[in-house]
């Protein structure tokens, strides 16, 4: 065989040097600059020429020069050093993120003549990291979910609008809030804005809390009495929980949507109502059309603009935020300081369902308070059912682990678009079929035993 | 009479600014350095620096490589700002003692006027002056192939 090394040619080192995208410099004894590859004039701005023969601090600038130099530690210490973080500044005052590596640089002989530092660019995930942290907030609203993104950006159009809107979603998942925010983007934001249960209430006591009564009209109703309507006159009212009102309610509550008008008890004229009504159930509608417990004309009066919140199990990637965010407010309304949650117990958390959405998380927080003694959080600290509950591997807090959850969003959202049909999936998604299902595969991603190609057929 | 701070790391001029501990304040009065003394401070806290020079009637402060943030905040107070200077700091304030400009030799490598997006309209260093108006015309500035870009769309 024959010995490649040999056939070398003796600057290979040097051509090596100058194609690597690290950029690479070595000191002798006094900090002076021998050499100086093509990377690190890129990444510094400052040319070979100008560097070779000045003391590295001078060329290298970075902050750990004067009190932390790894350079310094590996020349004392006579070992390497790999991958401390630290930035540099450049000439156009920039700070540039980089990494460092160190080690001695030794002649044949073994004999020390200085070191050599490897440095690299660390820019690009330094920019990936802040788009990682950037959050969409709307009000009271963070996520950084695609499913909730979808739901932000068209929050101001629905806002501006007076259409009346349907929320839907699960229980805790901040229907309340998301009105809140609708009230508060719109022209109405400094008038009153009023939320009612309407599953809490019977239907006498609903009707006289929601358009008022006169005096007179029943016994001890000895004044005039406005109700929401009026107390909301040129702002928003939420009608929670509509899916649980009566038909006879579902019928007055029709008329106020098509006529602006209601007629508070006892009373003998109508009145104009100047609000914006605003809809949110976790039933679902259109089953209770179907099943004639929803009236079908008040149903379309109200869906004239849907928003479905996620359940908080479909934007898991949310949780350390909304975590972090519950033990900020927890932290002023109780005083206290508790830093952080501890990393596997936020792991225990991110595997967990919540049937109770976000509420259900803050429950769990507020309890956690209690039980803490320390500083963060521990998992001993979380509800006993929660801890027996099998731990998901995916970190949401690190780059692989929100692209993971990013990109089987994509995917399921397409797949549904598709009917599950997997070719036209990966055409919509712009790659190939094979890839497509590597990635079902490795995300986990359910999919149903049929696909849109074969159902097609089969209806056909 | 002058007074100059130079963020200082030992006898150099400190090479980051935003790292930085400590101040090296001198007052120049005829051409005699008749006080000196080190001091600490924050490099994190711009402003505090900013107040305590002002109100030590220093007007001058010379550093190293320095960001942006703290950059930016000390050239719009009332000090003027000589960064990306490197070198012994005896050597630089007998320069100023004697009414000599610093000139490139105390100039970190990297930051000449031949750096790209340099105006080329008066290097502070190079003058010790603020924006030197002398030197827009500076001669080298007559080979700058934007110049000539900008002549060509000229109407004749």
């Amino acid at each position: 065989m024959t010995n490649i090394t040999n056939d070398l040619p003796s600057s290979t080192t040097e051509i090596i040097l100058e194609s690597i995208s690290d950029g690479v410099f070595t000191v002798d004894k006094d900090w002076t600059i021998m050499s100086f590859n093509r990377a690190a004039e890129e990444i510094t701005g400052v040319s070979r020429n100008e560097a070779i023969g000045r003391h590295c601090w001078e060329v290298f600038r970075s902050n750990k020069c004067e009190q932390d130099c790894a350079l310094r530690r590996t020349m004392t210490a006579g070992t390497s050093s790999t991958s401390s973080s630290t930035y540099i500044i450049n000439s156009k005052k920039k700070r540039i993120p980089i990494s460092i590596s160190t080690s001695l640089l030794k002649n044949k002989k073994g004999d020390v003549l200085g070191g050599v530092e490897t440095f690299r660019d660390l820019s690009l995930v330094e920019e990936l990291r802040k788009e990682l942290d950037k959050r969409f907030q709307i009000g009271n609203m963070m996520s950084r979910s695609s499913l909730m993104e979808k739901i932000f950006k068209i929050l101001p159009r629905v806002a501006e609008s007076d259409s009346t809107v349907l929320i839907l979603g699960e229980t805790g998942t901040g229907k309340e809030i998301l009105a809140h925010a609708i009230h508060d983007l719109s022209s109405r934001k400094n008038k009153p804005f009023i939320a009612i249960n309407c599953g809490a209430l019977p239907d006498t006591l609903l009707e006289s809390e929601l358009f008022g009564y006169k005096a007179g009209a029943f016994t001890h109703a000895m004044k005039d009495k406005p109700g929401d309507f009026a107390l909301a006159e040129g702002g928003t009212i939420l009608l929670d929980e509509i899916g649980d009102t009566s038909p006879a309610f579902q019928t007055k509550l029709l008329r106020v949507l098509e006529e602006k008008e209601y007629k508070p008890l006892g009373a003998v004229k109508p009145v104009q109502a100047n609000v914006r009504i605003l809809a949110a159930t976790n039933r679902n509608l259109p089953e209770m059309v179907a099943n004639e417990t929803f009236r079908q004309d008040l149903f379309y009066r109200i869906n004239i603009v849907q928003l479905e919140l996620p359940p908080l199990c479909k934007r898991r990637e949310d949780i350390p935020m909304l975590v972090e965010h519950i033990i900020d407010r927890l932290n002023k309304l109780q005083g206290k300081a508790i830093r952080g949650i501890d990393p596997e117990a936020l792991k225990v958390l991110i595997s967990y369902d919540f049937p109770g959405n976000i509420r259900e998380l803050q429950n769990i927080i507020e309890r956690s308070f209690i039980m803490c003694s320390d500083k963060i959080i521990q998992l001993s600290d979380l509800p006993a059912d929660l801890n027996a509950q099998p731990v998901q591997t995916t970190d949401w807090h690190t780059l692989n682990g929100a692209r993971a959850s990013s990109e089987a969003q994509t995917i399921a959202d397409a797949l549904k678009q598709n009917d599950y049909n997997r070719a036209a999936t990966a055409r919509d998604l712009g790659v190939h079929k094979s890839t497509l299902f590597r990635k079902i595969k490795s995300l986990g991603i359910n999919l149903p035993e049929y696909d849109g190609r074969r159902g097609k057929k089969e209806s056909q | 009479m002058i007074k100059i701070a130079f963020t200082v790391w030992g006898d150099r001029i400190s090479p980051v600014f935003d790292c930085a501990d400590t101040l090296l304040i001198v007052e120049i009065t005829n051409k005699q350095v008749k006080n000196r003394h080190l001091e600490s401070f924050n490099s994190a806290k711009p402003l505090f620096l900013i107040e305590k020079l002002i109100e030590q009637e220093v007007s001058l402060l010379i550093c190293g490589a320095i960001s942006e943030m703290p950059a930016d905040l000390i050239e719009n107070s009332s000090l003027k700002l000589i960064p990306f200077i490197s070198g012994n700091v005896d050597k630089i304030i007998d320069r100023f003692r004697t009414g000599l400009s610093l000139g490139k030799t105390f100039l970190m490598p990297g930051c000449g006027c031949n750096q790209r997006g340099c105006t080329g309209k008066g290097h502070p260093v190079l003058s010790n002056k603020k924006g030197n108006p002398k030197n827009k015309g500076n001669p080298k500035n007559k080979g700058n192939p934007n110049r000539k870009g900008i002549k060509k769309q000229r109407k004749p």
